[in-house]
């Protein structure tokens, strides 16, 4: 290659400009105004995005909130904090609707003032300073039109619109955290004074607590891994609060049951005793009335029967018993041709001068029976007679069925197991583990309520004994033991939100985020685009 | 590289030689042989004319010579060199080295003036011959700062033949080089073409499917279907301004 020559194909390219200056131009100043538009917004973005992270410390930004369903105790909210070095402070708000002209529905968020965490920025205006006063967040007031001065009215009261605020935590207007998308239009925030914000009543008044760690946390992972051991604790702690509260009133109704318990007792013992007492007066008054029924032949007849003798070593024994000389004896076997043996016994009776009730005497004990056994042996003949049962007898006695009867002693019996079961004296109240509870179904009385009526029903059914007394304090003591539990007697979580998961908070900057990403992207695309139209009006000078 | 026995052959061979040339374009049933079996032989500083019906293979066969394409089978000797066996560096050397190509559609580089674009040429080589005599000689020195755009169809044609021949090359290959001109216009480019031949004793091998052309000829190659039919040469050569069609 000629050395000295020079490639004479470089002389194309400025003839090329020149003859395309204008197609030149135009993708010159098409390229400066692409740039500078681009590097405007991601300029713009940057410090907007920088000024966003610096607020967080600017307005001391919370690293989360907790809403209570009831008001925490001190003790409780130290508890909280020392189990995870942060620190509360009170963010109580009240969500009230906005009463508008044409009546759709526009939420307030009103805050009482802060001073030390989410601090308000003032856009315009002032701060409210009187308790009729408050200030709107800058993009509610501009969407629904209130401009300062307009007077807002909730709850029936009004509030005059003192100047515009920014709340740091809420630089996105989400109402819930689960909202698809935040509305400026049916929300907003707001702030009163202390005076303000008592005269809105405790109706919608939520026991929000802002949080800041003590030590700052590096990253988003540290944020999470703290906030899961928040939570953790949380609801240890919650717990062990719940199960103290409930425990206390378990032990309250405990002792109150036993009282019960303990009046109910003598009832049940008055009452069996009365009821037994009838029951054996019963008894003896069917035995006497067997006895009284038989003639004295057969009362002979059955003891003579009983005692296994033929009828004249029954006789013999009886008179060498009543004592009789041998002359009597002989008068007697004299007057045994002529006389019956009744007649002899009587004769011999009146020898050994004794009453007949003695001859009763002597021919049981010649026969060797005690008098309840030949009792219950002339019951057994009368009911045989009549073809009838003791326990039917007894029955009739009391003026009752003998199934009644029957059923009653029966439930008697079983009932004194369940009486022993249940005696409260002896027992310790139900310890309260909510950990092991799986609904609030089982609160560890162990009544058998049913079994108790049943009982007493079949007493009823007896007309022995009049139960409305016990019954009374069984119903007492019923009432007692169907606890119940009011969720409004524990402090519960309605609301948990850490920081990083906040939308009204980190949205604002993510939305920053996909704007330069999408800047990014419209970027290169034209930059493709470019590529192509160079790559098409260059080909046939290449 | 040439060895002992390539050195003994090319002293028994021709400035140009193909020997059983083969070429197939596509696959399968789209495959289609274009050149089956060429043998040719051309010496140096003839005129030779490749003469065929439209798709007879003699565009691929000047293309193969010219290195533009490479052959299935065969070989292809210039100078005793076997392109074939040269590298992609070395065969760009050989293009620019021996040959310079002519083409129906003159292919001229549109935003460079008639003398720049000889230029083109004469940079490319080692050995240019001058530029502005060379203009003298193709009768386009008044047209020298004109660009493509304003050249007629022939004096288009003349220079590009002026950029192929500044290059001094061993073969000048001329693919239809009066295709697109008419019939005055025809002759005065081949009246340079055999001036060119003439003059700088470069050996030219010129595809047309124009019969007259093959008159003026040293060699005459006649393909179809992919062979040559027919080869001679020329005993009654005429001048180019002589020929008539």
């Amino acid at each position: 290659m000629v050395s000295s020559m020079k490639n004479p194909l470089r002389k194309r390219f400025l003839r090329d400009l020149r003859s395309d200056c204008g197609k030149y131009i135009a993708v010159f100043l098409f390229l400066v105004l692409f740039i500078g538009i681009v590097s405007g917004f991601l300029v713009t973005d940057n410090s907007v995005h920088a000024s966003y992270v610096e607020s967080f410390t600017k307005y001391n930004v919370e690293d989360g909130h907790i809403t209570f369903t009831k008001h925490p105790d001190d003790a409780l909210l130290r508890k909280l904090e020392d189990a995870n070095d942060l620190r509360f402070t009170p963010l109580f708000y009240k969500n009230e609707q906005l009463e508008t002209e044409d009546g759709t529905k526009k939420t307030v968020r009103i805050y009482a003032p802060r001073s030390t965490v989410n601090t308000v920025c003032l856009m315009k205006g002032a701060l409210p300073a009187a308790a009729d006063e408050i200030a709107v967040d800058r993009l509610f007031a501009e969407t629904n039109g209130i401009a300062v001065g307009d007077v807002l009215r909730f709850s029936g009261k009004a509030y005059t619109v003192s100047g515009f605020v920014a709340l740091p935590d809420y630089s996105c207007l989400y109402e819930s955290n689960s909202d698809m998308m935040f509305s400026a239009i049916g929300f907003g925030v707001g702030v009163v004074t202390d005076a303000g914000f008592a005269a809105l009543g405790d109706a919608h008044l939520s026991q929000n607590y802002a949080w800041k760690y003590n030590t700052p946390y590096t990253d988003d992972a540290e944020q999470d891994a703290r906030s899961q051991t928040f939570m953790d604790s949380l609801e240890d702690i919650l717990k062990e609060e719940a199960q103290d509260v409930l425990q206390a009133k378990v032990d309250a109704v405990w002792d109150e049951a036993k009282t019960l318990a303990a009046t109910l007792e003598p009832q049940f013992r008055t009452a069996a005793e009365t009821i037994e007492r009838k029951v054996t007066d019963a008894s003896a008054k069917a035995v006497e009335k067997a006895v009284q029924s038989l003639s004295e032949e057969e009362t002979f007849a059955l003891l003579l029967k009983k005692s296994g003798m033929d009828e004249e070593t029954f006789y013999e024994k009886m008179m060498d018993a009543a004592g009789l000389t041998a002359a009597q004896k002989m008068r007697l076997a004299l007057d045994a041709r002529t006389k019956g043996e009744q007649e002899l016994l009587a004769e011999a009776m009146e020898m050994a001068g004794k009453s007949e009730d003695d001859l009763t005497a002597l021919a049981l004990s010649v026969a060797g029976l005690t008098q309840e056994e030949a009792a219950e042996a002339m019951l057994d003949a009368v009911c045989k007679k009549k073809g009838t049962t003791v326990e039917a007898l007894v029955a009739a006695e009391l003026g009752t069925t003998e199934a009644a009867l029957k059923a009653m002693q029966d439930a008697f019996e079983e009932a004194q197991s369940l009486m022993d079961d249940a005696d409260l004296a002896k027992q310790e109240p139900p310890k309260i583990d909510l950990d092991a509870l799986e609904n609030d179904a089982e609160t560890g009385f162990d009544f058998s309520f049913d079994e108790i009526y049943g009982l007493l029903d079949k007493v009823d059914a007896t007309k022995l004994y009049d139960t409305s007394n016990i019954r009374e304090t069984l119903a007492k003591l019923r009432k007692l033991t169907d606890v119940r539990f009011d969720d409004n007697e524990i402090v519960g979580v309605s609301d948990y939100l850490p920081r990083y998961r906040n939308l009204a908070i980190t949205f604002t900057g993510e939305d920053m985020g996909s704007d330069k990403a999408s800047i990014t992207l419209i970027s290169y695309i034209v930059i493709a685009i470019l590529a192509f139209v160079f790559a098409v009006t260059t080909s046939n000078t290449i | 590289m040439l060895t002992e026995r390539n050195e003994h052959e090319v002293y028994e061979m021709a400035f140009v030689e193909m020997r059983d040339i083969h070429k197939a374009f596509g696959a399968g049933d789209s495959r289609v042989e274009v050149l089956r079996g060429i043998d040719l032989s051309i010496e140096k500083g003839q005129l030779c004319v490749l003469l065929g019906p439209s798709g007879s293979g003699k565009s691929t066969l000047l293309n193969i010579l010219g290195g533009i394409e490479t052959a299935d089978t065969g070989s292809v000797c210039v100078d005793g060199e076997r392109i074939a066996d040269l590298r992609e560096k070395a065969l760009t050397n050989y293009r620019r080295r021996h040959l310079g190509y002519v083409f129906q559609t003159y292919n001229l580089i549109p935003n460079l003036t008639v003398r720049e674009n000889i230029e083109v040429g004469a940079y490319l080589s080692d050995h240019p011959l001058d530029v502005d005599e060379l203009m003298d000689m193709l009768g386009i020195a008044d047209q020298r700062n004109k660009l493509p755009s304003q050249l007629s169809g022939g004096q288009q044609q003349r220079t590009s033949i002026g950029r192929a021949v500044v290059k001094n090359p061993d073969i000048l290959l001329c693919d239809e080089p009066t295709g697109a001109l008419d019939y005055n216009t025809s002759k005065e480019i081949l009246k340079l073409i055999e001036n060119v031949n003439q003059k700088y004793g470069c050996t030219v091998v010129m595809v047309t499917h124009n019969d007259a052309i093959r008159h003026m000829a040293d060699q005459v190659f006649y393909l179809r279907d992919g062979a040559i039919r027919k080869s001679y040469y020329s005993e009654a050569k005429v001048s180019a301004s002589e020929l008539e069609w």
